[in-house]
């Protein structure tokens, strides 16, 4: 973990609240899929956490949703703007050592699962995409998944684009997951008690979104329940979880 | 430049504190705590506390409120797996999280023995914990029982965190001192409620919240400057310190040490550069030592 002085190299709109924006880091070294920053805004006394969505040399990617005066300073930033970021933090996820694999996006969940697929690029294991959300609009970064991926599954809430019906629904309808490896899926929360409802016997790896104090595992503000009813720090003991390991 | 200050024979090599349950127990970030002038470790409870559910965090610009609930190891795993793995010339202060007198009891004679701990800190304070704790702070004659005890078990420094939630603390600062603690601590969160509007109830897991940050220096200098005057031990103030002028404010006010807090979350380096900052405005202002500023505020 360090500090970065960043640059804001781009900030495109993706969707209704939704935002890319590209900025430069000089000096890093390995982000691991799922590793998140921590950047400062000028509205909220503590950082807000954004994983790591894209990354082409020392230019990162991230996804922004606006939700709050935070995330709305971030958003209306322009490009040259500079950025007071923290990071990697987390310990981001396992690798699969089999494939195929298959990647379950829920809405903005889509922007770590995008660097996993970087990552898992050229590797031959197979990688396929559930890529969902509630409108056409709000699905994001299609493009890129279909760059990367074998196959890529559009579906939204609404039936605006791609199959009809939630990420959870679509999922067990769908030929071929049973000979899935290994799931990684990121989204709100509704969508993990789903899927664990599902109840795959293949590992399914869950990238936690939590309010968090610090991102350094210093103040134990992210809790999540885990099976033998302790908390764990979302921030250092995750963001990605075992779906089996944790409560919801 | 010499920024040393004592409080009775301890001695700090600066007057920054890394404050309770905002470091952790002490085994990252150790090169910050090798350079502050002493660490106070998450609250310790008797047993084992798995905390509130969440949220536990929500915050403004000047402000964080927190609802962590004291989740910690409880002492004997924090004696067993994490003392041992705690190395750093830094004085260590353990923060004392007791629910009645007999858990303070209990928790000094556990570890009253450790080397490795120059003192402790009485939590008689958190707002996040439904019972003991804030209540013992709320009474001068429970913070005088609570204190006396654990002044007749060790010879270890004793810290009191007071609360100023529903007490007056001049009384309960003033009760410390009487009972023979080393220094009070200036003062623990303030009693928050966050409310989820679109849902009608409170916000945070744990119902309500311990407010910091910022927003909360004025008042908690106040009140440094208040307990000062009527007490004849050290004061540590902890509010609401992003800043080396926060620092120098609070010496000026009458504390000989002060807590660094929630700006750790934002930056865990963030007291390295405080320190900076402070020898900064020492520099300029052509002062040597730093203690020469406690309680120095002109004009009261």
């Amino acid at each position: 973990m360090k500090k970065y002085q960043a640059t804001l190299l781009e900030n495109r709109r993706l969707g209704p609240e939704i935002y890319s924006l590209w900025v430069k880091i000089a000096d890093l070294g390995e982000v691991k899929p799922g590793q998140f920053f921590e950047f400062a805004t000028d509205t909220r006394f503590l950082r807000r956490a954004f994983s790591l969505a894209d990354r082409d040399g020392d230019r990162l990617r991230f996804v922004v949703k606006v939700v709050g005066s935070g995330t709305r300073w971030l958003a209306g930033l322009s490009a040259g703007s500079k950025l007071d970021l923290l990071g990697p933090l987390g310990e981001g996820t396992r690798m699969p050592s089999s494939g195929p694999v298959m990647l379950l996006a829920g809405g903005v969940g889509a922007a770590p699962l995008l660097y996993l697929a970087r990552k898992l690029n050229g590797q031959g294991l197979g990688v396929d995409t559930l890529l969902a959300a509630g409108t056409e609009e709000e699905l994001i970064l299609a493009e890129e998944f279909g760059s990367l991926c074998r196959e890529v599954i559009l579906a939204t809430d609404d039936g605006s684009c791609g199959q009809k019906g939630l990420l959870t629904d679509i999922l067990p309808t769908l030929p071929g997951t049973k000979d899935i490896q290994s799931f990684y899926a990121c989204g709100p929360e509704a969508m993990f008690v789903a899927l664990k409802r599902l109840n795959f016997r293949k590992p399914v790896y869950a990238f936690l979104e939590s309010r968090m104090g610090c991102g350094t595992g210093l103040c134990m503000g992210c809790a999540v329940r885990g099976r033998d009813g302790r908390y764990r720090r979302v921030c250092t003991d995750g963001p990605v979880f075992d779906l089996e390991e944790i409560e919801l | 430049m010499n920024l040393e200050v004592f409080l009775g024979k301890s001695r700090f090599r600066n007057p920054s504190v890394l404050a309770s349950g905002t470091f952790g127990y002490g085994l990252t970030y150790t090169d910050v705590i090798d350079r502050v002038g002493a660490f106070v470790t998450k609250g310790i409870t008797v047993q084992e506390r798995v905390g509130n559910p969440p949220p536990r965090i929500w915050d403004t610009k000047e402000t964080v409120v927190n609802s962590v609930g004291l989740e910690n190891v409880g002492l004997k795993r924090f004696k067993e797996e994490i003392l041992p793995r705690i190395n750093t010339s830094t004085p260590l202060y353990v923060n004392l999280a007791g629910v009645t007198i007999d858990d303070f009891r209990t928790l000094i004679e556990g570890l009253r023995d450790e080397e490795k701990v120059s003192g402790f800190e009485l939590n008689l304070s958190c707002p996040n914990v439904k019972e003991g704790g804030a209540a013992l702070g709320q009474s001068a004659d429970r913070v005088r029982k609570v204190a006396s005890l654990a002044r007749s078990l060790t010879t270890k420094s004793i810290w009191v965190k007071l609360t100023s939630n529903f007490c007056d603390v001049r009384e309960t600062a003033a009760a410390a001192a009487d009972a023979g603690a080393d220094a009070v601590v200036i003062v623990n969160t303030l009693n928050a409620l966050i409310i989820d509007l679109a849902n009608r109830k409170p916000f945070l897991g744990g119902g309500s919240g311990g407010l910091s940050g910022p927003a909360i220096k004025p008042h908690v200098l106040y009140m440094v400057k208040e307990v000062s005057r009527l007490i004849d031990i050290p004061i540590i103030a902890s509010g609401g310190i992003t800043s080396g002028k926060d620092v120098v404010e609070y010496l000026l006010a009458g504390a000989s040490l002060v807590q660094i807090g929630s700006i750790n979350l934002v930056d865990p380096q963030a007291s390295l550069r405080i320190l900076k900052g402070l020898e900064g405005w020492l520099k300029r202002e052509g002062i040597v030592c730093v203690s020469e500023l406690i309680g120095r505020l002109e004009g009261i």
